[in-house]
């Protein structure tokens, strides 16, 4: 199949809804998974800065979140033709989005769950400079364990709702509650024990 | 948002979570393009050949179930549950390190086989 993504947002393809509009996503995977790669630009488009941004706070290296995210969205395109709207595109999404997640930490043999200073040379690697709160941040994101932190940042940074974040982990609704309430209170605990 | 010296609320832990990052760079999409075109099994890094893998698989399954069954049992007792499964739990990641692309799923079925027994 030839492919091609482009930059813009704009398509020559009329879609069927909008980019606010996530419910519609799934439909637009569906258009991929039937040959149509306009529509692939546009989930590009919506999703790419949403998923960096996931796994930048996952992994605290810019670098590996873009790589990441390329290969969630490679992982999303290959099995569009196989996709069923069962779960919210979001939680599709995010669940191939974790897969790699596990596989990354899995391949690097880290677990995140260590001490603040042992990725000394990842921080030094992040292109732009951080300012003070974002590095505060994530010293403390760092310190939670992958899953509560995962959740957390679904919930938080992603918007997704309690029932999609326990599709995406695989567990129950109350469960989930339970491990978001708890990561962000963790995370306020070391946050206000390490202020600035 | 409150200055990082304050107490905090959960509002202001979601704002500092949703707090913008630097947007993809101009080539993301080229390198998503090349990466399509290379096809889908070629987004892991490190791929060994088919024979190898497949021998590694075998031997590190083999490996995990004698764990299981013979030396995990008796760590894991009702004495020390929680930290020990936690230990267990490390075991088998670096146990599963070597089975590339193993699914999530089957990861946390042996986590939990190995909790439970």
């Amino acid at each position: 199949m030839p492919i091609s993504i482009s930059s813009t947002q704009a398509s020559a393809v009329p879609m069927p809804c909008t980019d606010q509009d996530d419910d519609c996503f799934s439909e637009l995977l569906q258009q991929v998974g039937a040959g149509d790669t306009a529509a692939f630009d546009k989930i590009v488009s919506r999703w790419k800065n949403p998923l960096i941004g996931f796994f930048q706070r996952s992994t605290f290296n810019r670098e590996d979140a873009e790589d990441l995210a390329i290969a969630t969205l490679t992982k999303l395109y290959f099995s569009a033709p196989n996709y069923r709207p069962i779960a919210s595109f979001p939680t599709y999404l995010f669940t191939i989005a974790r897969n790699q997640l596990i596989n990354f930490h899995r391949r690097n043999r880290s677990r995140p769950t260590t001490s603040l200073n042992e990725h000394p040379v990842e921080m030094a690697e992040l292109p732009s400079p951080m300012n003070e709160t974002e590095e505060w941040l994530e010293r403390g994101l760092k310190r939670l364990p992958e899953k509560a932190r995962t959740a957390l940042l679904l919930y938080a940074q992603q918007g997704l709702s309690y029932q999609e974040i326990a599709n995406a982990l695989g567990q129950s609704l109350p469960a989930t509650k339970v491990l978001i309430h708890r990561a962000r209170q963790q995370l306020k605990s070391i946050l206000e024990s390490s202020a600035l | 948002m409150k200055t990082p010296s304050n107490k905090l609320s959960d509002a202001d832990i979601d704002a500092l979570l949703r707090s913008p990052l630097p947007p993809a760079p101009s080539d993301f999409e080229q390198r998503l393009q090349r990466s399509i075109e290379a096809g889908p099994g070629n987004s892991s890094q490190n791929k060994r050949p088919a024979i190898i893998r497949l021998f590694s698989a075998s031997l590190m399954v083999a490996a995990a179930a004698v764990a299981i069954f013979l030396g995990l049992p008796a760590v894991v007792s009702t004495t020390q549950p929680v930290q020990e499964a936690s230990i267990i739990e490390e075991e088998i990641f670096v146990l599963c390190d070597y089975l590339e692309n193993i699914d999530p799923e089957t990861f946390e079925a042996i986590t939990y086989y190995a909790s439970v027994h």
